[in-house]
């Protein structure tokens, strides 16, 4: 996982630093249907990019999301 | 007296405020005795560590009647003439409150209503009597913000119990210039419809919140609200020395000024000691951040709320000096 995604989950979604590896579900991440919109919010507001609340929970792993993020920042 | 100095004392000037909250409150290792939950889980999601909760011997109408006493007691000398009530959970379907609560602070007579529009409650209410004001038709009025959201939800709603409370806070305005301190700036109102299942409760104890919904709208209704309320006054964003939003969520209120590029130094909180109080919000934390210095006489501040409805607003005043005391937490009036 980058830096970016790593300090968004800890500092800004409060998630447990613990949690957050590349193979970890958002479930075992302790992501709820909150913190799904809080990060759509939090990248649309950062990063001007815009990546939907099904988007995120469809990722499977937090590695995947990550790459999502990063793919939509770079083909802006 | 000429008619541009008719008009010139027209604007509603805040020039005091009050507070009440239940003196009984309810920490969140009282709430993770009963619910599967988490202090931690409640903390870092909601900002709150406990909120006052009023018993059954304390009423809408008796939060409202404390908060109004005291703005009263602090108050220059005014003579009230009209109040204004803001709430969602009235003690009765009919009558309404305001007049009950006009009478118990010995205000028989004066026109008294009750005004519902969620969390953004006090700010409607605050634009309908600046509008009493401006019209000419009174020169003083009384408007309260009182709720009592603790008995909103479902009792076994993990999600949704942590976070509301009860209280009152009630401001005077009396007409004015409009550039003195205190005097309210261009209000921006707005509501939608098409959102009413977002937040939405039959009864006490059937409240239906759709979080993630709710989240999105607080934080783009806020902020857009804000942004207008300003421009609409002349000032930048940076101009603004105190951010006011109603107390929802720490989240959301974070989200909010993070947006408007408010530094967090200049936000002001109760959430942590409250809970989401409401019509009663902003008042309360008028109130207390006024009476422990952190709010103070001349500071350009935003006021900004959203609730449901969905319902929301923002306006602007520069803080004049009062002189408030702490909320009023007597078990009797």
């Amino acid at each position: 996982m980058t830096g970016d995604l790593t300090r968004i989950l800890t500092d800004d979604l409060k998630l447990p630093a613990d949690r957050l590896t590349d193979d970890a579900s958002l479930d075992h991440a302790g992501f709820d249907s909150l913190a799904v919109v809080e990060l759509s919010v939090l990248l649309t507001d950062r990063y001007g990019i815009d990546i939907s609340d099904s988007d995120i929970k469809n990722a499977a792993t937090l590695g995947r999301l990550d790459l999502l993020i990063t793919t939509k920042r770079n083909g802006r | 007296m000429t008619a541009a100095s008719v008009a010139a004392g027209r604007a509603a000037v805040i020039c005091a405020v009050g507070a009440a909250l239940p003196p009984h409150t309810v920490s969140n290792a009282d709430l993770t005795a009963r619910l599967e939950t988490t202090d931690e889980w409640i903390r870092s999601r909601t900002g709150i560590t406990q909120r006052h909760v009023a018993g059954a011997d304390l009423s809408t109408t008796d939060l409202a009647v404390r908060a109004g006493a005291q703005a009263l007691a602090d108050s220059e000398p005014v003579t009230v003439e009209a109040l204004v009530v803001a709430t969602t959970t009235p003690d009765r379907c009919c009558p309404a409150t305001a007049p009950a609560v006009a009478t118990r602070l010995g205000l028989t007579g004066i026109p008294a209503y009750d005004l519902a529009a969620g969390c953004t409650g006090f700010l409607y209410a605050l634009t309908t009597a600046a509008g009493l004001i401006a019209a000419g038709t009174v020169r003083t009025v009384l408007v309260i913000g009182a709720d009592r959201l603790a008995a909103l939800p479902d009792p076994e709603d993990r999600t949704t119990v942590p976070l509301f409370g009860d209280g009152a806070g009630a401001v005077v305005l009396r007409h004015g210039r409009a550039d003195e301190a205190g005097a309210l700036g261009p209000v921006v109102l707005g509501s939608d419809g098409a959102g009413a299942g977002l937040i939405r409760a039959s009864r006490p104890g059937a409240l239906h919140m759709d979080g993630g919904e709710v989240f999105r709208h607080a934080v783009d209704r806020m902020s857009t609200a804000s942004r207008q309320a300003t421009a609409a006054a002349g000032w930048e964003l940076g101009d603004v020395d105190r951010l006011v939003p109603h107390q929802a969520n720490s989240r959301i209120t974070a989200f909010v000024a993070r947006r408007l590029g408010v530094p967090e130094d200049r936000q002001l909180s109760n959430i942590a000691e409250t809970g989401n109080t409401g019509a009663a919000s902003i008042p309360l934390l008028l109130a207390r951040s006024a009476a422990d210095g952190r709010l103070k006489p001349g500071h350009r501040t935003l006021l900004t709320a959203f609730g449901a409805g969905l319902t929301w607003g923002a306006t602007t005043l520069t803080w004049p000096g009062l002189s408030p005391q702490p909320p009023t937490q007597r078990s009797r009036t």
